[in-house]
């Protein structure tokens, strides 16, 4: 009991000086150095846009005091390069590539390169274009950790447009068996179009928006939703997605451009012009298609502003040593000089042979008149069997103009029916062509 | 269109913030009866490209501004502002690939009255879709402002100099709220002096009133007396706050029998130490920008907090020591004992401590003392400002002084009762209080500096 007496005093002060140290020491101190943040492995899920920001100045504050951890380094990489993808702000590249190659010039654990940051690099990698880099850096993280999925969805990428899609599948399968989540979905459901079924498309994006995780991944989704039901040609489903999308997102670009061009089908011109404006406004990826309805409107003073900020754009593009061959191909093909055109194009197919790039470069020399190469590269943009009418009717002109009549008036009825509003001008260059062949045939 | 839309994924920044950015800055100026808005809209090459001007700049820059002007919400306690365009400016600038990009300037202004304190809001919703770097800054010039949510300095010296460091995100910041008060000093008081806080809050209102004797117009005999009277105040009520390891020391006068002799070293070492403080730092802040006051005062503050901890520590042993059995009641002449002098009475050691937890407890300067000194320094009344700060530093040693001797009182009313079992531990307690509050203090201030 005494001895309980004599420690009172002592406690007391024990007690105290507790709560005076906890007074003295605000949360600040001790929250500081709580460890690190929670992890992003590659790809972030479930994050909303808040909490990417959220989570990126909770990084950001780690790394000034831990400027060594270098998983840190990769996962504020990986939020910065998603930050990019839903904000349409490219600051976020060059802050995401600073990031990845700081972790890179730290060893991890094992000694070797921090494996996210590799993956990091290998998406970045593929969102600049360069997907012969995405290729590498996505086999170089293959090899040292083969059960990090994040990787399989880069490789995914990559094959598919570099145009090797026997490898792209078994990647996606890889990744599908694996983790079966919305980055592996909406990679399946892409992969799924492009062979032309529809149907399983739609499913594997209907299971991506079961499983969408916040607003901006969700208005992802519905906008692959809109994209399907529009290029399957029902402009109305498709404004529905949009609209969905753009509700829970609203300042989504790709759905801004997706509701004025599905109202520009439904007729509703007014409403479509101020959709383009706002999308472009928001990101100047559409000013080709803004510029298109334009012109098809008779405003050719505004289409050429818009032709412009393109020009504009790949200028920019090419003082970063980047050459975008199959956008500048297409735009030149169609608005330009057909020559050089086909120039840029066979360079783009040199590097990769995907449908699009066939497609776009049988366009263009077609254009440039040499018709009898440009049928078959119409051949193979056709050979996964995908249901796409803009790749249709190229293929009908072309045949149209070896005087195939059999088989352009088949191509031209086939764009039509996948999707009658399938380009503001070209739709009805394709009705009057197939007028044209129908008055030839009787 | 599906090449339209991969190219997004291609661009990179050739303007500092993306070349598609519109990035837009408000530098706001409160004045007693007008609010002035500079407003600077830097368009990368895109938005230029998207968005060429049409005519001659001059009419072109007119009518953007209207145009913003028309997006810019202001309010002064709940009513709306009624903003006009003064000048409107329109240039380009080179930019990446030969392009160009551009530089809208507008000076809007809208009438207001600050003839009392006066909430403010300001929203600016142009072009509120588009991606970029969105600032706000607010001064006051002949007012003073307090609570302001925006800084008082523009990070990318308006929107010239953006800083892209990996660990740094555009800020977006599209509304400002503060209150405008009358009063003089000089632009942006609150915001550019170092280390004010919570405390300077609390007095604030004395503070004020304070600078605003000290600014006026003609100093009058009486207004000058007022003017100390309200720094000796000021100074009591400084050191009645917590923090700054002064109550502290009240504790540790109790501790040493309360012996109105330290109690007056201490008020005195406080006093010295302060005025001097303050003064030194007040004359580096003027005489060199660089030096970052924040710093200095958390240095300052690990500097205090270590001495306390070390007096704490002292006191600590030597009155464990003078616990061993059969001196239970050695209390009042403890202290000194087996402490290596072996002096029976061990003033010397004392007096040292008392002095060095004065130095402690005056070593960081209060900063509405700063405030007051600088204040009077802008007016060219340095000896005035001086004079005040002296005064401030006898306000905090005659709170110390009357803490002291009230604790004596308290602590024999309090051992004559229940207490007095606890009597023998008095000297350990004061120690281990002493060593806390210094430690305290102490990861404190270095918290500030991490």
């Amino acid at each position: 009991m005494t001895h309980v007496r004599r420690l009172l005093p002592l406690l007391s002060c024990l007690l105290l000086g507790c709560t005076l140290l906890t007074l003295f020491a605000p949360g600040g101190v001790l929250r500081r150095d709580d460890g690190p943040p929670p992890r992003v492995e590659g790809r972030p899920k479930g994050w909303s846009p808040y909490e990417l920001s959220e989570y990126i100045e909770d990084a950001q504050e780690h790394l000034r005091h831990h400027p060594d951890d270098a998983a840190t380094w990769a996962s504020l990489g990986g939020v910065y390069l998603e930050q990019a993808r839903r904000s349409a702000d490219v600051t976020y590249y060059g802050k995401a590539q600073g990031a990845f190659e700081r972790s890179l010039r730290l060893p991890a654990d094992d000694g070797g390169p921090n494996i996210d940051a590799v993956i990091g690099m290998g998406a970045l990698a593929n969102a600049k274009h360069d997907f012969t880099g995405g290729l590498r850096w996505a086999e170089q993280a293959r090899n040292a950790a083969p059960y990090r999925w994040a990787l399989y969805g880069v490789l995914t990428d990559a094959y598919l447009e570099l145009g090797d899609y026997e490898r792209a599948q078994s990647a996606l399968r890889r990744m599908l068996q694996g983790r079966p989540d919305l980055a592996s979905f909406t990679r399946a459901a892409r992969m799924e179009h492009l062979h032309g079924r529809t149907g399983p498309a739609r499913t594997a994006l209907e299971r991506a928006r079961e499983i969408a995780g916040d607003p901006a991944e969700y208005a992802f989704v519905l906008w692959q939703l809109g994209e399907l039901a529009w290029s399957g040609g029902d402009p109305r489903a498709a404004l529905g997605f949009y609209e969905q999308a753009l509700a829970a997102d609203r300042t989504h670009a790709p759905s801004l451009a997706g509701r004025a061009r599905a109202e520009a089908a439904l007729g509703r011109t007014g409403q479509a012009l101020r959709g383009y404006a706002a999308a472009v406004a928001r990101s100047p990826s559409f000013v080709v298609e803004y510029g298109e309805l334009l012109e098809h409107l008779g405003d050719r003073a505004g289409a050429r502003r818009q032709y412009t900020v393109f020009s504009g754009q790949l200028k920019l593009l090419a003082a970063n040593g980047i050459n975008d061959d199959l956008a500048y191909g297409r735009f030149e093909a169609d608005h330009g000089d057909p020559d050089t055109a086909v120039r840029h194009l066979r360079a783009e197919w040199a590097r990769r042979q995907s449908v699009e790039v066939a497609d776009a470069l049988a366009w263009a020399l077609h254009r440039a008149g040499h018709d009898t190469e440009a049928a078959g590269y119409a051949a193979r943009a056709a050979r996964l069997g995908g249901r796409d009418a803009l790749f249709a009717y190229h293929r009908g002109e072309i045949e149209r103009a070896l005087g195939h009549t059999g088989a352009a008036r088949a191509q031209l009825t086939l764009a039509l029916s996948i999707n009658p509003h399938f380009s503001p001008d070209g739709a009805a260059r394709a009705r009057a062509a197939l007028a044209r062949l129908e008055s030839d045939a009787t | 269109m599906i090449a339209a839309a991969a190219l997004a994924g291609v661009v990179l920044a050739a303007h500092p913030l993306g070349n598609f950015s519109v990035n837009h800055y408000d530098g706001l100026t409160v004045r007693h009866d007008r609010i002035e808005d500079v407003a600077i809209v830097d368009s990368a090459e895109i938005p230029t490209l998207q968005d060429p001007p049409t005519g001659p700049a001059e009419l072109h820059a007119r009518r953007a501004c209207e145009e913003l002007r028309g997006d810019v919400a202001g309010q002064a306690e709940g009513r709306a502002l009624a903003w006009r365009v003064e000048e409107a400016s329109f240039a380009y600038r080179p930019g990446a690939a030969g392009l160009r990009t551009s530089r809208l300037t507008c000076r809007l202004s809208a009438p207001i009255r600050v003839d009392r304190p006066l909430t403010l809001t300001f929203a600016n919703a142009h072009r509120a879709d588009a991606v970029g770097w969105r600032e706000i800054t607010a001064i006051g010039s002949g007012v003073r402002l307090r609570d302001s949510s925006v800084p008082s300095r523009s990070m990318s010296d308006e929107l010239r100099d953006y800083p892209s460091d990996l660990l740094s995100s555009p800020p977006d910041v599209r509304q400002a709220r503060l209150t405008a008060e009358p009063g003089s000093g000089e632009r942006g008081t609150a915001a550019g002096v170092p280390g004010v806080d919570v405390i300077t809050r609390y007095t604030g209102t004395l503070a004020d009133r304070l600078n605003a004797v000290i600014g006026a117009e003609r100093l009058t005999i009486p207004l000058g007396l007022l003017a100390l009277l309200l720094s000796l105040v000021l100074g009591a009520v400084h050191a009645a706050m917590p923090g700054h390891g002064k109550t502290v020391m009240a504790a540790y006068l109790a501790g040493r029998d309360g012996r109105l002799r330290d109690a007056c070293t201490v008020a005195a070492t406080v006093t010295l130490t302060h005025t001097a403080g303050v003064l030194v730092l007040g004359l580096l802040v003027t005489i060199t920008a660089s030096v970052a006051g924040e710093v200095v005062l958390g240095w300052l503050g690990v500097v205090s907090g270590l001495l306390i901890a070390l007096i704490g520590t002292a006191l600590l042993c030597s009155a464990l020591r003078s616990r061993k059995p059969g001196h239970g009641h050695g209390h009042s002449h403890g202290h000194g004992h087996g402490h290596g002098h072996g002096h029976g009475h061990g003033h010397g050691h004392g007096h040292r401590g008392v002095v060095a937890l004065g130095v402690a407890g005056g070593l960081v300067p209060s900063p509405s003392a700063l405030v007051v000194l600088l204040g009077a320094m802008a007016l060219g009344r340095t000896a005035f400002g001086v004079m005040t700060v002296v005064c401030y530093g006898l306000g905090m040693a005659a709170t110390l002084l009357a803490a002291a001797l009230v604790l004596r009182r308290f602590r024999d009313l309090a051992l004559a009762g229940r207490l007095r079992r606890l009597r023998p531990y008095t000297a350990t307690m004061t120690a281990a209080l002493v060593l806390l509050v210094g430690t305290g203090i102490t990861v404190r201030a270095m918290a500030t500096l991490i």
